[in-house]
């Protein structure tokens, strides 16, 4: 038996240190590291089935050919077949057209880990190439705070534990964020109470002291009324002008333009609620908020965000232990670059701003064509100078999990050739040419951080490559060599290395002293926890130009947004599109990725209140369609609680929607309003 | 001295997630039997919503109807109260299927005979937790030995039918919580 | 819900049959006018029946081949008792066979019902008691064997089972098809006073049963998973041939054979027969499948 460190590379606020069990080189089990005090030891189901998942008999363990798309007939090919088929259209691209902007990538979040980052490098090594940059998730919110705070931090998870009280607002940790839920747990049996504002009952709700619903996409309009409260009832942090800017001004928008009664009809919260609930704020310290990501996926997700934290500024609960406005954080990801850029200077001083956050150096952008994330298929489709011909899909399911499906069909018809690396088949690799098998966290090195707790770790191998799979590095680094050897400098990427050496490359002198280690090669050891103060902002010095929490921000004035949190309407429904689509995270899946192993893809499910159901005529287990102008979707009926009856909820499965008002900023493009998808329901 | 280990459930802290089940499952290699289920509770008024989910497997009971029914003597039940199928002295007849309230003996088409949760003996022995628990997340499941515990402050599951109470399940839970609208 | 149990239906209704043959022979076998070739055609054919029904119950069992383990808790399992009392009654079958061969077949029996031949002329100077006791020895066991064979279903899990209703039902299997098929086996070879007999018995278990079930079935719906039971009874199309060839169809038909002048309908009585045992099987059928145990689903 031989014991191996892994890290679960998904997009998951929880980010688990794995020890995985090997027996004569296959993987027998898989537990929680206890030595991490975020995981301690415990794994949430999805990842319970990781050996499942690693043998799985769906999974794609060699290269494979489709010579017609969407025909579902796969040839397997050998990796050398694959590489000359791509590398030749590569060069075949770069002769036509003297560039190779033809050739496109497009990679989130599949898997997080670091390394994962070669495919970019891949790119820029080939040279000025098309590229998908942005969030589907976050960029609202990301912004938002960034704007507030000056960059974009949060308390360490542990230290909701010293809360007295928690307001998990938009956030369902119960699915999404299961190791959190200890932490809530033990304040409430120091005698925390717990209150969840949501659009729906959720999972959350049903282990918190109350629950409140809230109309979707009103929540910052909530803020503002808890916030009127507060001033009303005199519950104002009387020390707020030696931290924040710009109070002021806040104040007095306040005073003159929210008024409890129209925040109580457009929040669906009856007043008296909204008073006990802001003077329970007020009065409770430490108190804390968590923000959930589904909040900013709406048309006014940034101005939401930036709301609460003036909420959580104004009762003087920033820097608290225990309390804070909480969303996430991106400091420990602050690596050396050296990967995604052959350019890169290896062990130069840190270039981590924002950019680099984003995996983009500044040579990208000045030459790559750059489209948002989220319109990808629109914005490639009508790129003519040159045209988009070549597509390499990585650590993505843009078919399933985009909103514009029509879009989509209509760039794969002008595309020459779709390249898709993943574990399984998927909606995407439907329409691909080509599928690369690629390796899961068990089979190769990586390195990984959290977006919410503040562990760093290297991900090991535990047993080789099931079957021919490769790792995203081996996979760029094969590339570069057949474009070398058919056409010698025409990649910059290394042709060949060593996986361990490369990550450890990643740790820079910033990455090590964020980490309070000595030389990269400590963190071989195990996970370490970066050295941030437990509690965000605890010293009250923010890292806004003022120095200050800013209410007034002149750098979203900068923007042409407004300076002051404000509340923008969502967008409402039509006639067309009576009910409000939301899409959030089930606890079995994460995005669209394959986990149950061996089941076939049950009915889409949409959540209901009891009483729409009844108008539409429909009951349990009940057949119906849900539509808008952009697609359509069979559905079966399943009623829930404590929703509203002008929303529905499928468990995601996103459909066509808006973009966010903020993450232009930080993240160089606008979010995906998600969550302001209108549809019509029918009965089937 | 004889003793009698038991399950207790904190409603308050189970999330219905499901990992106590499926480590049940993976570590004692069931798929796709299930000797761990979790099932729904919901009662809902006016003002208030009570979700909580029952982590349910084999009960131990003090009186196992498993262990009266068997014809060949395939239940035992150990000094420290754990009910152990023998899995060698199973006929695969079903009748411990048919009689336990809880629904804990399931029968394996792959072995034809009955099985059910053995509350990981082997690994207690080691010293070691049962997989459900070393797997539950948030410390709402746990193993205790019954007479530690100050039963004012539990429920034993069982249901309106007085002879069911006979069996004595070895299960406990706390009180659930209500949220309030 | 339950399963279609073909091994069961057919071990209890095959076996109740069996017993229930034997039971008719000791009682036709009280005051010496059993006929020596019912005796003979009895016991063949409820050994025949037995050994079936003791074939079909290893199926029920994932390993058949271990069966004989299931006689080690008879302490406390009515499945062992079941299985013990069952294989007594065989052994005491085997009795009843041996005696059935010493029987001279030489005598020569008249043609007709009118010529009467005791068991103790036909035996030839066998003496009347061992042959009763046979019968009585087997009738008992098996009788045994049955109340044991339904008190593995009183289970406090099932409530439509945990009750007499079991015990009662299974008996009165036993009476009405071991006095029907005693009267297709016996054909002329029983005195009318003795067809008369059998024929009352069938239709007093027939009413009884009727009666039995109306009762049961009001007492079902006292508990939630007792009235599943029997809203599953109701609900199914089985249930209501059954009904009708086993308790309306007997009804009237026995009624007609009682006011015939002999009691000779023949075809009849092999119809009555052949229905009930149909009707039997498929009441069998329903009884597991309409079984529902209590789902614990609440804290109290």
């Amino acid at each position: 038996m031989e014991f191996h460190q892994n890290i679960c590379p998904r997009n998951c606020y929880d980010t688990c240190s794995i020890i995985s069990t090997t027996h004569n080189g296959v993987l027998i089990s898989v537990e929680g590291n206890p030595a991490h005090e975020y995981t301690l030891g415990k794994l949430c189901p999805k990842a319970l089935d990781d050996v499942k998942k690693v043998y799985s008999p769906q999974r794609i363990r060699y290269p494979m050919r489709q010579q017609v798309r969407y025909s579902g007939f796969w040839e397997r090919i050998s990796w050398d077949e694959a590489l000359t088929l791509i590398a030749e259209k590569i060069l075949n691209l770069e002769e036509t057209y003297g560039t190779t902007l033809p050739l496109a990538l497009n990679k989130y979040s599949g898997n997080f880990g670091i390394l994962h980052n070669a495919m970019e490098g891949l790119f820029t090594g080939i040279g000025a190439t098309t590229r998908a940059i942005g969030s589907p998730c976050w960029s609202a919110g990301v912004e938002a705070q960034t704007l507030d705070f000056g960059t974009f931090f949060c308390s360490d998870p542990l230290d909701m534990s010293k809360a007295k009280l928690i307001w998990l607002w938009g956030v369902n940790p119960a699915w999404t964020a299961v190791h959190q839920m200890p932490i809530i747990f033990d304040a409430i049996d120091h005698g925390a109470k717990v209150v969840c504002f949501d659009t729906h009952f959720s999972a959350t709700a049903a282990r918190a002291h109350r629950y409140v619903k809230v109309c979707p996409g009103t929540d910052g309009l909530l803020a503002l009324g808890f916030a009127k409260v507060l001033l009303e009832e005199g519950l104002i942090d009387p020390n707020l002008g030696s931290y924040t800017f710009g109070h002021e001004e806040f104040i007095h928008y306040i005073e003159t333009e929210i008024s409890l009664d129209h925040c109580s009809e457009i929040t669906g919260v009856p007043i008296s609620t909204i008073r006990n609930l802001a003077i329970e704020y007020g009065q409770t310290h430490p108190a804390c908020i968590w923000a959930g990501f589904g909040l900013q996926r709406y048309t006014n997700g940034g101005q939401t965000l930036r709301a609460i934290d003036a909420l959580g500024a104004l009762a003087g609960h920033l820097g608290e232990e225990g309390g804070g406005v909480q969303y996430a954080q991106f400091e420990t990801w602050r690596f050396s670059g050296a990967i995604q850029d052959p350019f890169h200077p290896i062990n130069s001083s840190s270039n981590a701003d924002q950019a680099s956050v984003d995996n983009l150096t500044l040579n990208q952008k000045q030459t790559d064509r750059l489209l948002n994330i989220n319109q990808f298929a629109e914005e490639a489709f009508n790129c003519t100078d040159p045209p988009v011909k070549m597509l390499w899909i990585s650590g993505r399911n843009p078919l399933s999990q985009d909103g514009n499906l029509q879009q989509w069909k209509k760039l794969i018809s002008q595309l020459d050739l779709i390249v898709v690396s993943d574990l399984f088949h998927s909606k995407s690799s439907e329409a691909a040419d080509l599928f690369l098998p690629i390796t899961t966290h068990y089979e190769h090195w990586d390195l990984n951080s959290s977006y919410w707790h503040y562990w760093v770790g290297v991900n090991e191998p535990a047993i080789p490559p099931v079957g021919e799979s490769r790792s995203d590095l081996q996979i760029a680094w094969d590339v570069s060599s057949k474009l070398n050897k058919l056409k010698p400098g025409s990649c910059a990427f290394p042709i060949s290395g060593d996986e361990k050496e490369t990550l450890l490359r990643e740790l820079g002198p910033p990455m090590l002293d964020i980490l309070g280690i000595k030389k990269a090669e400590d963190l071989l050891n195990g996970p370490v926890r970066a050295k941030y103060p437990r509690t965000a902002w605890e010293n009250r010095t923010f890292a806004t130009p003022s120095r200050r929490y800013e209410f007034f921000s002149s750098r979203a004035s900068d923007a042409h947004l407004s300076p002051l949190p404000i509340f923008i309407p969502p967008l409402n429904s039509s006639i067309d599109a009576p009910l409000r689509l939301l899409t959030p995270h089930h606890h079995s899946t994460i995005n669209s990725q394959v986990y149950a192993t061996g089941t076939a893809n049950p009915d889409y499910v949409l959540h209901l209140a009891p009483e729409l159901a009844q108008r539409y005529d429909l009951a349990v287990g009940d057949r119906a369609q849900i539509w808008n102008e952009s697609g359509l979707l069979e559905v079966v009926i399943q009623p829930i609680l404590g929703i509203s009856n002008d929303v529905v909820i499928v468990f995601q499965e996103q459909v066509e929607g808006p973009l966010t008002d903020m993450g232009q900023l930080t993240l160089g493009a606008r979010g995906f309003a998600l969550n302001e998808t209108f549809v019509n329901l029918r009965k089937l | 001295m004889v003793k009698q280990l038991g399950f207790v459930l904190d409603v308050n802290r189970c999330l219905g997630c499901g990992a106590c089940a499926k480590a049940c499952q993976n570590g004692n290699q069931l798929a796709p039997l299930l000797w761990r289920r979790i099932r729904r509770v919901e009662k809902i008024s006016k003002d208030q919503i009570q979700i909580f989910y029952l982590s349910t497997a084999c009960n131990h009971c003090g009186d196992p109807e498993c262990l009266r029914v068997c014809p060949s003597g395939a239940y035992a039940k150990r000094r420290d109260g754990i009910v152990l199928h023998l899995s060698e002295k199973c006929t695969g007849c079903k009748s411990c299927v048919a009689s336990c309230p809880f629904g804990a003996p399931q029968y394996n088409l792959q072995t034809n005979k009955a099985g059910k949760c053995q509350l990981c003996h082997e690994r207690l022995d080691q010293g070691m937790p049962p997989f459900c628990i070393q797997a539950c997340l948030t410390g709402a499941l746990k193993l205790k030995e019954l007479k530690d515990i100050a039963e004012n402050q539990l429920l034993r599951l069982t249901a309106p039918v007085p002879s069911l109470r006979l069996t004595r399940p070895s299960v406990f839970y706390k009180p659930p919580r209500t949220t309030k609208l | 819900m339950g399963d279609w149990e073909w091994p069961l239906i057919l071990f209890t209704v095959l076996g109740q049959i069996a017993i229930g043959i034997i039971l008719m022979l000791w009682w036709l076998a009280r005051n010496r006018n059993l006929n020596i070739q019912l005796f003979k055609r009895g016991v063949h054919v409820s050994g025949g029946l037995l050994l079936i029904a003791l074939l079909a119950s290893l199926f029920h069992l994932g390993h058949p081949e271990a069966a004989y383990r299931a006689l080690a808790h008879l302490g406390s399992s009515w499945l062992s008792r079941e299985i013990l009392f069952f294989l007594l009654t065989f052994l005491a079958w085997i009795y009843l066979f041996r005696l059935s061969r010493q029987q001279t077949s030489s005598h020569t029996l008249g043609s007709g019902a009118s010529i009467i031949t005791t068991a103790e002329t036909a035996a030839g100077g066998q003496p009347t008691s061992n042959l009763s006791l046979g019968l009585g020895i087997t009738s008992l066991l098996g009788l045994l064997g049955i109340a044991s064979s339904a008190m593995i279903y009183v289970l406090p899990r099932v409530p439509a089972w945990n009750n007499g209703g079991p015990v009662l039902f299974f008996l009165l299997t036993t009476g009405l098809l071991g006095a029907l098929c005693t009267l297709v086996l016996g054909g002329n070879l029983l005195q009318t006073a003795q067809k008369k007999l059998l024929l009352q018995v069938s239709l007093g278990c027939t009413i009884f049963s009727l009666i039995l079930s109306v009762i049961y079935g009001s007492m079902l719906s006292a508990s939630m998973e007792g009235a599943a039971s029997l809203n599953y009874h109701l609900s199914s199309p089985l249930f209501w041939v059954r009904a009708l060839v086993s308790w309306l169809a007997p009804l009237l038909l026995l009624v007609i054979i009682l006011k015939s002048p002999d009691l000779g309908k023949k075809n009849l009585i092999l119809t009555v027969t052949l229905l009930v045992g149909l009707g039997e099987i498929l009441g069998r059928a329903l009884f597991y499948l309409s079984a529902t145990g209590i789902q614990i689903t609440a804290l109290f």
